[in-house]
């Protein structure tokens, strides 16, 4: 037990100096040179271009990559205990449809009257409509059925996608830029409260989420068990559908449809730190915010001065390392329980 | 756009890349002297607000970031690419 827990906190350790890492990296890394030996110098240096890229640009993308990141992957990581089901993930539920549903048609619209807070509080909006109708849709005599809300979820996710290539068919030309590169994700935001509130919710909801480790650990037996053993279990699904929903709705709003982040990174953490949701769930955010703190730099760096939208690296790189695990017996043993 | 710019007496800075989006940051290391955001309404305006944040950006720091209808520019007719230019060369005069 005490070799166990000296191994976890020496992962623990080594996975905060890569996120230090990671972040370091990104904070020096682009269009114009920073070395990191001058990056304090910078950061003094008020009036300096420099230091107006650092304070406008990277750092806010960075917190961004790091709270989105952390965020999807925590998301993932309690849907696929909840449903014990490893192919779960936020945007599974049709939360990410649901989501780009309300960005199109505030573009098709043009219903700006929140100015720069429009589509943001669209997106919004459309993941929550889209998790109330799933939520409604799954009840059976007052007890959500998980299994149904999967299902449902999978469905409005298809009609949503089909409902935005009804409203792209039938808009301006103009619009359709704005959807396509909306729902491929960027991390642009640099607007101090967003960017602020978003990190702000993130560790929030982390913080929360300890305090379920426990029944998750429960539900790993399944449902019934877990009744068994006390844990009311409806309840507990319905808080964490809650939260889970709070967290890929604010992603959403403030970063577009980033992909395979919530579905890949619990697969890699559980190889490394096991199935105990006391020590998966801070790991999974850790690895979370690595992972799209990296995969932002690729994007801005791989085909420089052109930038790639996130969703394009995190889709590629999320889906060849599942396949990846998928495809090798002995990962796969070490990952697939949920 | 580049054309635009060359029958102007400037240059884009994009000018010599053949597709995608260029990242903020490329912009800011140009430094240049005009920024001409082609969308109208809130986006423009938020994209205006936005550059005008950078304060190394001559184009920022002399007041020279200007919005263009998309519509009239981005699909130019010969009668349309002419109110485009006319509609830059007044900013530029300004």
């Amino acid at each position: 037990m005490k070799h166990k827990n000296m191994a976890h906190a020496l992962y623990f350790a080594c996975s905060l100096l890569a996120l230090a890492g990671a972040a370091l990296l990104s904070l020096t890394t682009g269009e114009v040179d920073i070395p990191l030996s001058n990056l304090g110098k910078v950061l003094t240096n008020d009036g300096s271009m420099a230091h107006s890229i650092l304070t406008h640009i990277r750092i806010p993308r960075t917190i961004l990559a790091l709270s989105i990141g952390g965020s999807l992957s925590l998301s993932g990581v309690i849907l696929q205990g909840i449903y014990r089901n490893p192919l779960v993930e936020p945007y599974t539920l049709g939360i990410s449809g649901g989501a780009s549903l309300g960005v199109t048609l505030a573009i098709v619209t043009g219903a700006y009257f929140l100015g720069r807070f429009t589509l943001p509080f669209f997106g919004f909006a459309g993941a929550f409509a889209t998790i109330f109708l799933v939520y409604i849709l799954s009840l059976r005599r007052g007890q959500v059925s998980v299994n149904r809300m999967l299902l449902i979820g999978v469905m409005i996710s298809f009609i949503s996608s089909a409902m935005v290539m009804f409203l792209m068919s039938i808009t301006s030309i103009e619009h359709i830029p704005g959807i396509v590169f909306w729902t491929m994700g960027a991390l642009n935001e640099s607007d101090p409260l967003i960017v602020g509130g978003m990190l702000t919710v993130a560790i929030a909801l982390l913080f929360i989420s300890f305090f379920f480790a426990i029944p998750l650990n429960a539900l790993r037996t399944g449902e019934s068990k877990a009744r068994h053993l006390g844990i009311n279990t409806s309840l507990i699904i319905r808080l964490l559908f809650v939260l889970t929903s709070l967290l890929t709705g604010c992603c959403i709003a403030v970063a577009g449809v980033i992909g395979f982040v919530g579905l890949t990174i619990p697969h890699i953490t559980r190889y490394f730190i096991g199935t105990d949701f006391r020590f998966l769930l801070p790991a999974s955010f850790i690895n979370g915010g690595i992972f799209l703190i990296c995969c932002d730099v690729v994007s801005r760096t791989l085909i420089a001065p052109n930038e790639l939208p996130i969703g394009v690296i995190t889709g590629i790189v999320g889906g060849v390392t599942f396949i990846f695990i998928i495809a090798s017996p002995r990962l796969n043993s070490k990952t697939s329980e949920s | 756009m580049a054309d635009y710019m060359s029958i102007l007496g400037g240059s884009n800075i994009a000018g010599s890349l053949s597709s995608g989006t260029v990242s903020r940051e490329f912009v800011v290391a140009e430094n240049p002297e005009y920024i001409f955001v082609v969308t109208m309404g809130e986006i423009g305006e938020e994209e205006v607000t936005e550059w005008r944040k950078f304060k190394t950006l001559h184009a920022a720091t002399d007041g020279h970031i200007y919005t263009l209808n998309s519509e009239i520019a981005c699909e130019p007719t010969p009668a349309t690419f002419v109110q485009t230019l006319r509609q830059m060369h007044n900013h530029i005069k300004e």
